[in-house]
């Protein structure tokens, strides 16, 4: 797979909200986006995959640029998991998932679709609310079944936006692992959106710091999770220790009480 | 294969069987509805005319003759419009809330019903008709081409800006204001017999269809049906949100224009005969919600059959009502509501 984001701006009004991206992605692997609130990561992933459309630049997939591909054809080869999901009727927790088998089967679902959609519960460990209301799960056990329907769709390249914001932290280490492992195993690019720098520092493969709408930094996260970087992207005073071989992000404040990133 | 799988396979095929199960009592109640009617017939006579009408064999009665043509020129084609009726207006109930996201649409909320109502009563009070001067031709023509005005102005806004759930509610609720003070002012002006006349049409009655309707009813029926069984599971990728529908392959907008257009004219056909008939298009897609969950492609086929009996049903009922009949939409909804509201307070894990 190939990747290619090219010159890539975009805005709503006047105030640009991304300038002049430049990215490229040929390896499978973890990518985890970081960036302040607003900065425009969302953006980002909604210009890779045409929820909207870049007022500059391209984006291409395979040498294509995205805005001409068919989108049934566009959810073959990338899926994407949103943050949070709609409020609507109140369908299983299987039936969600089946949506993802959507563009891969036409009017109706396979017995084969099943099977995938069950494994990819068993996968991120939810299988035993498959017949449960998919709006009575509380916020975290919804965020694993939004990445069961991701994974279902068996793309090569798999967005996430925020895919470990309402999860424990037992799960978001799990989830994180699991996407890391997927990527590899299954040779896909996953490219998640993250506010935890030490979850990104600890599973992504690499690591893009956004600051004012720009990429300021991308390498590995030894390379990008710098002290330097931390305080001029998030404006915080930060100290960074090595843990397990990957940075490891200290949070201070020195006009207030001490406090960590955990 | 594991057994989770096969008990959803199985869950699955029971819900198919309860719907097509719920077939007999809607034929049942459709056929037992032809020999109801404020002439006392009973049952048997009114299936001895109808065997005896297919046979080609003479009236020989006077009565014979009488109960012939009050069958085949009113009660037998008003229940199979009835079934009809019923079922265009929940199958269009099951579409909207389905793309505008929201558990109070029916199948008139973009301002059908509004629309309808000013084009009968511009025919009425002013004699004005897009279709020249036919009688009764020109009431339908008028109800028909005004319902789909609010459709039409969603179609415009479109080409502009992408077609939210909120602004088609929107759109469909100002075009409903306007029509309304519009059909208002003219009534204002209007004679008496005039305002019967409209007040008239605006309840809503099956006395109205004859066979003439049925060809029209029966194919906006089939559209409606086949075009929604097609596109069932796009409907459901788009109850999962626009940028979720997106990024699965749905363009939101265009299905959602799609959908307005079929569910706009279907219903507006079955709204041109039968005037508005109110709460069918609201709480059967709920009540079958609650027997087939929420899958679009069992939601249509159960709607379907559900609206059919409740309105054929009702219908039979509001017939015989009083000393002249009641009109059935009067009839729907206080049936329709409190076994709803029952069926809502039973179920725990309803929808709302």
């Amino acid at each position: 797979m190939l990747v290619q984001i090219n010159n890539l701006g975009f805005s709503y009004t006047d105030v640009p909200i991304l300038k002049n991206i430049n990215l490229e992605f040929s390896e499978p692997g973890l990518i985890a986006i970081l960036g302040p609130n607003g900065v425009g990561k969302s953006t980002l992933i909604h210009c890779m995959n045409r929820i909207l459309k870049p007022t500059e630049g391209t984006v291409t997939i395979n040498g294509k640029d995205v805005q001409e591909y068919h989108l049934k054809e566009l959810a073959l080869i990338q899926g994407y998991v949103p943050c949070m999901s709609v409020e609507s009727f109140p369908m299983s927790v299987v039936d969600a998932v089946l949506l993802g088998r959507h563009p891969h089967s036409n009017w109706k679902s396979t017995r084969e679709d099943l099977e995938i959609a069950y494994d990819m519960l068993r996968a991120v460990g939810v299988e035993d609310l498959a017949m449960r209301p998919f709006n009575k799960l509380s916020a975290g056990q919804h965020q694993k079944v939004m990445l069961a329907r991701g994974l279902a769709q068996q793309t090569e390249i798999l967005l996430l936006d925020e895919p470990t914001a309402n999860l424990d932290v037992k799960h978001q280490l799990e989830v994180t692992r699991m996407l890391r492992d997927f990527a590899h195993e299954k040779n896909i690019l996953v490219i998640m959106i993250c506010h935890d720098l030490n979850i990104a520092a600890k599973y992504a493969d690499e690591v893009i710091m956004l600051k004012d709408g720009m990429v300021f930094a991308t390498g590995t996260a030894d390379e990008v999770i710098t002290d330097e970087n931390v305080s001029s992207v998030y404006n915080v005073n930060c100290h960074i220790v090595e843990d397990e071989g990957r940075p490891h992000v200290i949070l201070r404040d020195p006009d207030g009480t001490e406090c960590r990133a955990d | 294969m594991s057994g989770e799988e096969e008990t959803y396979l199985r869950l699955d095929k029971r819900r198919r069987r309860l719907y097509l199960l719920l077939i007999i009592p809607m034929v049942l109640v459709a056929i037992y509805s032809i020999s109801v009617s404020l002439y006392e017939f009973s049952f048997d006579e009114a299936m001895d005319i109808i065997v005896r009408h297919f046979r080609g064999e003479i009236k020989d009665t006077y009565k014979d003759f009488l109960l012939d043509n009050l069958i085949f020129e009113g009660t037998f084609p008003r229940a199979v419009g009835g079934v009809l009726v019923g079922a265009i207006l929940a199958i269009g109930g099951v579409m909207m809330q389905a793309i505008v996201r929201n558990p109070l649409a029916d199948s008139y909320t973009t301002g059908i019903s509004s629309g309808a109502l000013f084009g009968v009563t511009l025919y009425l009070a002013l004699d004005f008709s897009l279709l020249g001067h036919m009688g009764n031709l020109a009431v339908i023509s008028n109800a028909l081409l005004f319902s789909l005005v609010p459709c039409a102005i969603m179609i415009v806004f479109s080409v502009f800006r992408k077609t939210t759930p909120t602004m088609m509610v929107l759109v469909g609720i100002a075009t409903m204001y306007v029509f309304s003070a519009a059909t208002m002012l003219i009534k204002y002006n209007a004679e008496n017999d005039v305002i019967q006349q409209i007040y008239d049409w605006s309840l809503g009655s099956l006395a109205k269809v004859t066979w003439d309707n049925v060809p029209y009813l029966l194919i906006s029926f089939l559209i409606i049906m086949i075009v929604g069984l097609l596109i069932a599971k796009r409907i459901d990728v788009l109850t999962a949100g626009d940028n979720c529908a997106t990024t699965m392959g749905v363009n939101p907008s265009l299905l959602r224009i799609g959908c307005l257009i079929l569910v706009s004219v279907c219903t507006a056909i079955a709204v041109s005969f039968s005037g508005t008939i109110g709460f069918v298009g609201l709480i059967i897609p709920h009540l079958s919600r609650l027997i087939v969950g929420t899958k679009t492609s069992l939601l249509i086929p159960c709607s379907a059959v559900m609206g059919g009996l409740l309105l054929i049903g009702a219908d039979s009922i509001a017939r015989v009502c009083g000393s002249s009949s009641l009109p059935v939409g009067v009839l729907t909804a206080i049936i329709g509501t409190p076994v709803f509201l029952f069926f809502l307070l039973k179920t725990k894990n309803s929808s709302w």
